[in-house]
């Protein structure tokens, strides 16, 4: 239709999929939760959740005046308690003491002053519902503003960065790290401008960006390094303290299964939930240049057993195949039906291997094995005597059962299982199924899915094949 | 239940609906009551006791706008304040003429903005400055329609409280979103409102569809169902959003 293949567009969540997908999977209990950040505050604390500490909350004008606003010496946040998009929120960084000391000021973030009588009446704005999600009366919540990390500072002069992750089913879909800018006041939200940079879920580096609701950014200022610096390649500290702290909130408010959580990182006390969002915006996919729709097909069938498991589901599932080191050597990029990969170990565990020997891999401890290319095949398969030997196959590393049907048309439910191998120096972290191959030579099959940016030569070049390996290839062929 | 919806609107289309149309102009104007037109002859039983025909046929026409914005919404993408704002807006503009209609909503949105400014100073609460906003419009739309008495461009008969209700009530949104949003997001939701209503209007005002819901009520209770239910179910991807997404393809 008008020379556009809709097709490509089916992975994305669209807005009238969101709706009908936050109706599905949050209770009306669960959405008056989360948009209420009094409540939700309340339920993550109750739960043992690290969030910025409450410093007061005002249901009406009086609590309002009646709170000792002079005694407070900076760094507070006021927000709306109903409030959305960000709006209504006055960060205040220190006190300011004037030539007319019963009359103090504070410091803003945007570097204005803003005295404690305009405060106020910010604050009676806000109780008499102009920020208010429905239009209704609201309160006002005072919390304390949290330390950012250094390495968020060298990123923005205005505000603090946090990031977004989507939770849904308690594994975390997507994720991106939203940097206010000074065209978005300080503010965090992409619909006021500020920058979205896409986030890897299993190794929390940053890979595209996006300014505002859609224009693609390159290029980041640093205010470190004073330079421009590329918005892909920023590794986010704590990265996995951030996935379990916003899969835990999804446990700690039930009726919330599609939910955007905004976690803050402080420099000290590690990741905190400022707000969670029921009803998350879609640009997400843009600064992943990555389908929601699709990932959250992935496992809306899946009985995630924790949150451990939803974790690793993430990991397996939807990391990024980086491949800039593949792409330097042209040359490497071409596999033979047979290859050896180097399988990774699990940490910590033993495993009783009579003929191959564990070697190093960096830091990691990694067997070689055989596999053959199969590009019939999506998914990898590994031989289920040999995965249970390197400790793969132990519950917690079982991600979820899938049936299968076997080319001699066997129906089975196979175990996929996340494992992590190197094929041609490239690092793989994928799910791959487990099968019966024990009476086949090669005991890891590899599907098309981990080979993308290969080159599958029909031709077996011998010297390319390590020789030990191919002899024995060749001797199995006399034996027949 | 969808697919129900989606027959019953290709048979409308594919000339049923023409045959059924035509049926009326050929008895004359008159309904004559069959087993499928009970409401339609209960409309012109009502209508020859003296209720009157032009509000039942705005009260049928309503949702048959609103059908049309969400629609528009939807599938589209298009949207202004919500779907009551656009509609309420249609019948705005069909009271006073398209013309003359948007001339008024301009003085009024100009009067809100210039009162704005001057409450803003006064530092008053949020309601005590609506109040006071509402005052200068009242005043400002009287000056309009004496103003129009003298130099004919608006039919001053034509001018009633409601659509001026309407229409403050659309800057109050306007102000509203300026404050609080941006005056970018402001400007696109009131315009996507005042297209909407305009095209909502044209719709009202093509010949001959009031006599048409009249006579054929069932015809429009049916269209609105099943449109609704298509569109209601409708999880794909709207059309301004191919635009939005387009850079989040990966290319291979």
């Amino acid at each position: 239709m008008l020379g556009i293949n809709l097709k490509q567009y089916r992975q994305f969540l669209t807005k009238n999929e969101r709706n009908k997908v936050y109706l599905r999977k949050n209770t009306a209990e669960g959405r008056a939760t989360a948009d209420n950040k009094y409540k939700s505050k309340k339920k993550m604390m109750k739960a043992g959740i690290n969030v910025p500490k409450l410093i007061a909350r005002f249901k009406n004008s009086e609590e309002m005046e009646n709170f000792e606003w002079n005694k407070l010496e900076g760094n507070f946040v006021i927000k709306p308690v109903s409030g959305y998009g960000g709006e209504g929120i006055l960060i205040i960084r220190r006190a300011i003491i004037r030539q007319r000391a019963d009359q103090p000021g504070f410091l803003m973030m945007n570097g204005k002053v803003i005295s404690v009588e305009e405060i106020k009446l910010h604050c009676l704005e806000i109780l008499a519902g102009k920020y208010s999600l429905h239009g209704t009366t609201d309160g006002v919540i005072v919390e304390e503003r949290i330390k950012i990390h250094p390495l968020f500072l060298t990123l923005t002069k205005s505000g603090t960065p946090d990031i977004r992750v989507i939770v849904y089913n308690r594994v975390p879909v997507m994720a991106m790290l939203r940097i206010p800018t000074e065209k978005s006041g300080g503010k965090a939200n992409l619909q006021q401008g500020a920058y979205g940079l896409g986030i890897d879920l299993a190794s929390g580096i940053t890979t595209f960006g996006i300014e505002g609701k859609g224009v693609e950014v390159r290029k980041i200022y640093d205010f470190g390094k004073k330079k421009m610096i590329k918005v892909n390649g920023i590794k986010i500290p704590f990265w996995k303290e951030v996935l379990e702290t916003a899969v835990k909130c999804q446990g700690a408010i039930p009726g919330l299964g599609f939910v955007g959580v905004d976690v803050v990182i402080d420099k000290e006390d590690g990741p905190k939930i400022l707000e969670l969002n029921a009803r998350s915006g879609l640009s997400i996919q843009l600064c992943n240049k990555a389908g929601l729709k699709s990932r959250i097909e992935k496992i809306d069938d899946i009985a995630v057993r924790s949150d451990e498991h939803g974790i690793a589901l993430a990991k397996y599932l939807f990391g990024e195949k980086f491949s800039d080191k593949v792409s330097e050597k042209e040359k490497d990029k071409t596999i033979q039906p047979l290859e050896i990969i180097k399988l990774k170990i699990p940490k910590g565990f033993k495993p009783e291997l009579q003929k191959s020997s564990i070697i190093k891999q960096g830091k990691h401890r990694v067997i070689e094995v055989r596999a053959k290319v199969d590009t019939g095949a999506f998914r990898s398969s590994i031989d289920r005597n040999l995965a249970e030997k390197l400790g793969l196959l132990s519950s917690e590393k079982i991600l979820y059962f899938r049936h299968y049907k076997s080319s001699l048309g066997k129906h089975k439910n196979r175990p996929v299982i996340g494992i992590s191998f190197w094929l041609k120096g490239k690092k793989v972290v994928t799910a791959v199924n487990v099968a019966d191959r024990d009476k086949l030579r090669t005991k890891f099959l590899l599907g098309r899915k981990d080979l993308e940016g290969f080159l599958v030569s029909a031709v077996r070049t011998p010297a390319s094949v390590a020789p030990t390996l191919n002899q024995k290839i060749k001797k199995n062929k006399y034996e027949k | 239940m969808r697919k129900t919806a989606l027959l019953f609107l290709s048979w409308l289309f594919l000339g049923a609906g023409k045959l059924y149309a035509q049926e009326g102009i050929e008895t004359g104007g008159k309904v004559v009551f069959k087993f499928w037109n009970g409401i339609s002859f209960l409309i012109s039983q009502a209508v020859s006791r003296g209720v009157p025909e032009n509000t039942v046929a705005l009260l049928l026409l309503l949702p048959l706008v609103a059908t049309l914005v969400s629609v528009i919404h939807y599938v589209i993408g298009f949207s202004g304040y919500g779907i009551f704002m656009p509609t309420m807006m249609a019948v705005a503009l069909m009271a006073t003429g398209v013309g003359s209609g948007l001339i008024l909503f301009a003085v009024i949105l100009a009067i809100t903005l210039i009162s704005n400014l001057v409450v803003k100073k006064l530092k008053l609460h949020f309601w005590p400055a609506r109040s006071i906003t509402l005052l200068f419009v009242s005043m400002g739309t009287f000056a309009a329609m004496v103003l129009t008495s003298y130099i004919k461009i608006v039919d001053v008969g034509k001018i009633s409280i409601f659509p001026i209700l309407f229409m403050i009530l659309l800057t109050e949104e306007f102000a509203r979103t300026q404050l609080t949003k941006s005056k970018k997001e402001a400007v696109r939701l009131t315009t996507g409102t005042l297209v909407l209503a305009v095209a909502g209007a044209m719709v009202m005002g093509v010949e001959g569809i009031e006599e048409m819901v009249l006579k054929r009520a069932e015809m429009v209770i049916l269209v609105v169902v099943a449109t609704n239910i298509l569109v209601g179910r409708y999880g794909g991807i709207r059309f301004t959003e191919i635009k939005r997404f387009k850079g989040a393809i990966r290319k291979k």
